[in-house]
């Protein structure tokens, strides 16, 4: 595999170093060219808000869906697709995705009611906008059809500013970034809702760079990447839970980066009691799964190595070329900004070792992405969902969206109110802080402490990792030195920090109804540091199959009743589904567009534990991209696969709406039935019984 | 030994007696000077009386006499047999004995901050489950220091033979009339409701005493029913010392609902003479007003209580010196006071708000709203005029039926036009309503009495408590002041003729009350009056009750009416038609589980023609209530997993016509008293 990787890869590199003196370096200049012109031309950078360039969606979907017939650079010819991506990433969001739908779900016809109730007053008075449909060729083939849509949607110059700042809180999350029209680039429009952008960052700062011909983008260190070019490091799996959060589970920041609507993402109480339908838990790995992919996993890139591993093992000829094209990158782009050549590493890989739990081709290729993603993203959740609480102003201290829900919003009639609540140790009768949020967290802070045994600190691999890897001189920054924790406690250290925080915050939530309000940001941010510290760690080592069972393990065995919680069990039922995923070998779903150009893995037979687990006959020979398999994970909890009693298939594509769906998904809150949850996890504990009392001392916490 | 103990002081105190009189008469008249306010207004009890235990009472020569009764008798010194026997208060001390009881004591003291007793947690529970023996604690520590270091160590252990032994020495250097059991607990008793002992033990059945003088004494006149709705919220309600807190209820503790008329029919054999029902014109309507009187006190010192611990340390350590509220129905415990200083901070306290207000399963509203085809003026497009939109959007929420109509404000703080009541307010910005047991029969009080707290208290979820205080303080003063009580009763209105039987007394009151006492046509056109007001408030509240809190307590006021209209044509001898039918709004209503049946006084007793005397009452079943509930529907029968059953949705819109047919029929059939006005 290696050998093929270096071979493939050596192709591609000869064929791009062969132009880099001539045509690569006349297109770069064109790109220059272009950006320059911005103004000038449809589809480039625009000026907007306060002198900062924001590139028009439009400018993504030229190259990212170059089917859509833009304008701009001509599409790659069939035969030489990009390597890189899929071309047609812009269309998933444009035609599946509920992003591309966030402004038009709060203005239409239909949801305008709900939502100037939720705001108190018409939303028509602060936004300008227009509903009309918008054109697009499918990617099935056929022709262009048109759907219902929004567009031109502006801010009203003269509208009053309360009334500015209520709709801004909306936007903040709904349409993060105005964006210039492409046909006028004069007019900034939120019509793109969760654009491209929103997501990937403000494109002006690496418009250039990343479609530079010469490709040594791709090299370029992804902490470098965001600090200094405003691209979003959403291949690392905090970076991305984190920021799915941050409107998903909310956040009291209200500074968004230059262009960004200058908001809080926090759902006021007010809101829900009006109509805004509740935040259901986030789990990463299961939302990005029911999301209409416009991504390919690195597991999936790297099963394909010809383009990914180029430059693994080059020849000294390719190291010639390679240096010269890194020159030129470094001049054109990297000196002027102060960052050294250092910066463009030697492989794809070597770039993204932050992103990647090993060096080592054979590490990530064995790597369980889901179980390891699961757990950075709980923590990665519970740091947002702590950092609103340390935040939070005194105005909004007591809003009741910032609690366990369940706390009050449950039924009165069972036999004894104490025996239907997670246990936590916070007073009966005083709200406690999100239950859910702490699911997967814990058996993240746990698993983290436990796997590392020292060996990995939360600043990153240790020295000792990195002498182990000698094709790598020096240890690999996982973030830019100003991101690291300022002490170099260990994991298992933070481990104690993590389950000390929430001690602290639930006596402080105890002091008082609400909580004493010093003491809850206090615990509260100690909290948001053990987790940052502990998604650090966790993305720094690998998650392989031993690490997978565990963790399957234990999330088939709840603690503290919480079963009883309709969001926490979901947490559990969704990480189980996935896990089961990594450990029966489901490749992941490759439906996005263009997923043909990159292969799966090898299907491999499902092992039998694995089998017995899924209640599935122990004795057959299942492979994993037996169909079956996914029907009987995805109907693990329920004899509807998607749905079931815990509804844990998300409205997620532009097919439904989540207000049509609000009077089945809240009945099912009302309906939660623990003794069922804990029957349909009886067979998966039956097969991964939890450790023993000796190795599972750090977890009788 | 006590058993037989006959007041040895009799004599003495007979001797006694015209100077405590006169002091007691002095004393009130001062007090009702200083206040202004109607005797049902006193202090409860009065400053510095102590407890001299149930046995004092329960002698077979005095309230004990445990033979027999012949149907009609009196029950005339069987007082205390009949309370042993059917009086639910006697279950107090077996309560504190479940294992049920140690659950929620656990759940709560293991709420409490570490290093807080489990008897200090008890303690919370026994200032109403077990004030006899809070009483004798206190008693005792007062008599002796040493007692406090060799208290019993676990109030509900049940084993406290080494306290016995302490106390058993203890009683006799107090000599103090307490009653055998020494030990924890020991339940209700009759001073908990008639009112500390000490100075009327000795001469309240003397000739001479009068209620007056028995009022001096700590004697609390029942007959009074402000005075009795009053003692029943003390604990069925709360106080400063008496209140229970959502941190409770998360523990386990069953809700606390209160209504004076029904709660009289849960005590199946009572104690008293109830001849007071047809003595007393439209009696029922009367008891379901002073218990609204004294419900809306009770819920105006509680907030003030709670209100001035959540001030702060200033407020608080007034009340070591001087009562911050003005009645506190005991001397505190110093390690209550600590027990429930754990809990000063708790403010907002989630128990003064409507329970389903949070408590409600979370449901969609969208299918409130208009869709995009029905006729919203001004819907169409951007250009409209927001306010016309909204207004139009709203009011075609508001007028599906069943739908909560919720009023949305604008964003400078205005509410949109058309609003109608605060609850809807409040809901729609995301404030529980406080309290709203009556939202529709608000008319019921002068405004001042409760709008001035509700406005604070629904103005933001944690209001200013000192600014809350003062407002629950205006009110409840607004209240005593006013000239009369509810339905237009002047206070003196709600006063019972007294219903001793001892001789000494009868003469005595017959002496004291001809004179006072209204004339019987008097007293039946206040009633009339009254039943007037009642029914004409429920007319004009809201068509469709505001909640199920609202509904319910519309519901007591109609039992109240229909039980009053029974009683008034038995009273007149009129012929007795039928009376209008309320089971079926009442089972719609029910709200209960095996376990929680909430609130229970609501649906028993369901009506039927009310009787005199005893023949009207039912024995209890031995071991259980007294009386049994409606059947209970297949509905709420808990599921085999787990109760699933969720907050009652009741079709309100229904029940509030079930309502005005009621109401409509009561208009109807109210008697005429022959040659008098309606």
């Amino acid at each position: 595999m290696r050998q093929l990787a270096c071979r493939e890869s050596s192709e591609f590199f000869s064929r791009a170093a062969s132009c880099a003196e001539g045509v690569l370096a006349l297109f770069r200049s064109l790109a220059l060219a272009m950006a320059g012109a911005a103004l000038l031309v449809a589809g480039a950078p625009a000026i907007v808000a306060g002198q900062v360039l924001v590139s028009s969606t439009k400018s993504c979907t030229r190259c990212h869906f170059p089917a859509a017939g833009e304008i701009g650079i001509e599409a790659p010819a069939p035969d030489k697709p990009s390597p890189f991506c899929a071309q047609e990433e812009a269309a998933a969001w444009e035609q599946t995705d509920k992003h591309r739908q966030s402004m038009f779900l709060l203005l239409n016809d239909r949801n305008r009611p709900l939502t100037n109730r939720i705001l108190g007053f018409d939303i028509a008075s602060v936004l300008k906008f227009k509903l009309e449909p918008r054109k697009f060729k499918p990617l099935t083939g056929a022709a262009e059809i048109s759907v219902d849509s929004v567009t031109t949607v502006e801010i009203r110059p003269e509208v009053d500013a309360v009334r500015r700042a209520t709709v801004e809180q909306c936007l903040s999350c709904h349409a993060p970034i105005s964006e210039p029209l492409a046909d006028d680039p004069t007019v900034s429009s939120l019509e793109f809702g969760v654009s491209c952008q929103a997501c990937h960052g403000i494109g002006s700062g690496y418009f250039a760079a990343h479609q530079d011909g010469s490709r040594m983008w791709r090299l370029l260190d992804p902490a470098i990447k965001e600090s200094k070019f405003g691209l979003r490091d959403l291949r690392h799996p905090r970076t991305r839970a984190d920021l799915c959060a941050s409107c998903h589970v909310g956040s009291m920041r209200d500074d968004w980066g230059p262009a960004a609507i200058k908001a809080r993402r926090f759902v006021r109480h007010e809101w829900y009691a009006q109509g805004h339908p509740p935040l259901p838990g986030l789990e990463y790995v299961t939302f990005a799964a029911q999301m209409p992919a416009h991504w390919h996993t690195l597991r999936e890139k790297a099963a394909s190595p010809k383009p990914f591993l180029f430059l693994d093992t080059p020849t000294a000829e390719e190291l010639q070329r390679l240096a010269a094209l890194r020159t030129l990158f470094h001049q054109q782009y990297l000196a002027r900004e102060g960052i050294d050549i250092s910066a463009l590493k030697d492989s794809f890989l070597a770039a993204n070792r932050a992103s990647l739990p090993s060096s080592e081709l054979p590490v990530v290729l064995n790597d369980q992405p889901r179980g390891r993603d699961i757990l950075i993203s709980g923590v990665a959740v519970l740091s947002r969902y702590a950092s609103m609480l340390a935040d939070c102003p005194p105005d909004d201290a007591t809003d009741f969206a910032l609690f366990d829900c369940g706390a009050c919003h449950h039924e009165l009639r069972n036999r004894f109110p104490s025996d239907a609540r997670v246990r936590r140790r916070v007073t009966p009768g005083r709200p406690p802080a999100a239950l859910w949020t702490l699911a997967l967290a814990r058996l993240g802070a746990d698993h983290a402490a436990a796997s590392s045994s020292g060996r990995v600190t939360a600043t990153g691999p240790s020295n000792a990792e990195a002498a182990a890897t000698p094709t790598d001189a020096k240890p690999v920054d996982a973030k830019p030195a100003d991101s690291k924790p300022a002490d170099a406690r260990t994991l298992a250290q933070w481990r104690d920090e993590f389950h000390e925080s929430i001690e602290a915050l639930d006596a402080a939530l105890s002091a008082r109804p609400f909580g004493d309000f010093e003491r809850r940001a206090a615990a509260a941010r100690r909290l948001q540091t053990a987790c940052d510290a502990i998604a650090q760690g966790l993305a720094a080592a690998p998650f392989l199959e031993a690490d997978a069972e565990r963790l399957l393990a234990k999330l088939a065995h709840p603690r503290d009743g919480e079963e009883r919680d309709y969001h926490t069990a979901r947490q559990h039922a969704w990480a189980i589904r996935e896990v089961a995923k990594d450990l029966a070998g489901v490749p992941h779903r490759n439906d996005a567009p263009g997923g043909a150009r990159f292969v799966s893995p090898p299907a491999r037979a499902v092992p039998t534990r694995v089998l017995a687990a899924l209640g599935a006959k122990a004795d057959a020979m299942v492979m994993s991209n037996d169909p079956r398999i996914i029907e009987r994970i995805d109907g693990l909890f329920g004899a509807d696969p998607w749905f079931g009693p815990l509804r844990l298939r998300l409205p997620a594509g532009q097919q439904e709406t989540i207000v049509g769906n609000l009077a089945d998904s809240l009945g099912a809150i009302s309906r939660h039935d623990p003794a069922f949850f804990l029957e349909r996890l009886r067979p998966i504990q039956a097969q991964y019984p939890l450790a023993p009392p000796a190795g599972s001392s750090t977890n009788s916490r | 030994m006590a058993l037989i103990h006959v007041h040895p002081n009799r004599v003495a105190m007979t001797l006694r007696c015209c100077v405590v009189a006169f002091a007691a008469i002095a004393w009130s008249g001062v007090a009702a000077a200083l206040r202004g306010a109607e005797p049902c207004w006193e202090p409860l009890p009065l400053p510095a009386a102590r407890k001299v235990g149930t046995l004092s009472c329960s002698s077979t020569s005095c309230h004990g006499n445990a033979d027999e009764l012949e149907p009609g008798e009196s029950i005339a010194g069987h007082e205390h047999t009949l309370w042993v026997e059917f009086d639910p208060h006697a279950k107090a001390a077996a309560t504190l004995g479940t294992a049920r009881y140690r659950a929620v004591l656990d759940a709560y003291h293991g709420g409490l901050p570490a290093g807080t007793s489990r008897h200090m947690a008890a303690d919370r529970c026994a200032v109403c489950h077990d004030p006899q023996g809070l009483a004798h604690d206190r008693q005792l520590s007062r008599s002796s220091a040493a007692s406090r270091t060799t208290r019993k160590p676990d109030a509900t252990s049940g084993d406290s033979s080494s306290a016995s032994d302490n106390a058993s020495s203890e009683l006799e250097t107090t000599n103090l009339a307490l009653s055998m059991a020494a030990t924890r607990p020991q339940g209700i008793g009759c001073e908990d409701c008639h009112g500390p002992g000490e100075k009327w033990l000795a001469n309240h059945y003397e000739r001479t005493a009068t209620r007056e003088s028995l009022r001096a004494d700590g004697y609390l006149d029942l007959k009074q029913l402000v005075t009795r709705g009053r003692v029943c919220a003390g604990c069925h309600v709360g106080d400063a010392d008496h209140d229970l807190t959502h941190d409770m209820y998360a523990a386990g503790h069953p809700p606390l609902r209160f209504d004076l008329s029904t709660y009289h029919d849960l005590v199946a054999v009572k104690h008293w003479p109830e001849r007071e029902r047809l003595e007393l014109p439209a009696f029922k309507l009367r008891l379901w007003a002073s218990g609204q009187a004294a419900m809306a006190d009770a819920i105006l010192g509680r907030l003030e209580a709670r209100a001035a611990n959540a001030a702060g340390p200033a407020l608080r350590d007034a009340r070591g010196q001087a009562p911050a509220t003005e009645d506190t129905r005991a001397a505190p415990l110093e390690d209550y006071n600590v027990a429930r200083s754990l809990e000063d901070a708790a403010w907002p306290e989630f128990a003064e708000y409507d329970c389903f207000a949070c408590h409600q399963r979370l449901r969609s509203v969208a299918a409130d709203l208009p869709g995009p085809g029905t006729a919203v003026p001004g819907a169409a497009g951007p250009g409209a005029d927001p306010a016309v939109l909204l207004d139009a959007g709203l009011r075609a929420v508001a007028a599906r039926p069943g739908a909560r109509d919720r009023l949305v404000l604008t964003a400078a703080g205005g509410v949109a036009p058309g609003a109608p009541s605060t609850a809807a307010i409040t809901a729609a910005r995301g404030i529980p309503a406080w309290q709203p047991w009556n939202q529709g029969l608000a008319g019921l009080y002068a405004p001042e009495v409760l709008a001035p707290a509700r406005t604070l208290m629904e103005a933001r979820f944690a209001p200013d408590p000192a600014a809350v205080r003062t407002a629950a303080q205006a009110g409840r003063r607004a209240l005593r002041e006013s000239a009369t009580g509810p339905l237009g009763w002047r206070w003196s209105e709600f006063a019972a003729p007294a219903g001793y039987s001892s001789r000494n007394m009868r003469m005595a009151r017959r002496a004291q009350t001809s004179a006072a006492a209204p004339a019987a046509d008097e007293r039946d056109d206040s009633a009339a009056a009254a039943a007037d007001r009642l029914l004409t408030l429920l007319e004009a509240s809201p068509a469709t009750p505001v909640d199920w809190s609202d509904a319910s307590q519309r519901w007591l006021a109609v039992n109240a009416l229909v039980r009053t209209l029974g009683d008034e044509r038995r009273r007149l001898s009129l012929a007795s038609d039928s009376l209008p039918d309320l089971e079926r709004t009442a089972l719609s209503l029910r709200f209960g589980s095996t376990d929680f049946d909430w609130p229970r006084y609501d649906w028993v007793g369901l009506p039927g023609a009310p009787s005199a005397g005893r023949s009207q009452t039912r024995p209890a079943p031995a071991g259980g209530r007294p009386v049994s509930g409606p059947p209970v529907s297949p509905s709420d029968q808990p599921g085999p997993a787990l109760d699933r059953s969720l907050e009652p949705l009741p079709d309100l819109a229904a029940i509030g016509l079930q309502f005005r047919g009621i109401v409509g029929q009561l208009r109807a059939e109210w008697p005429r008293r022959p040659g008098g006005q309606r």
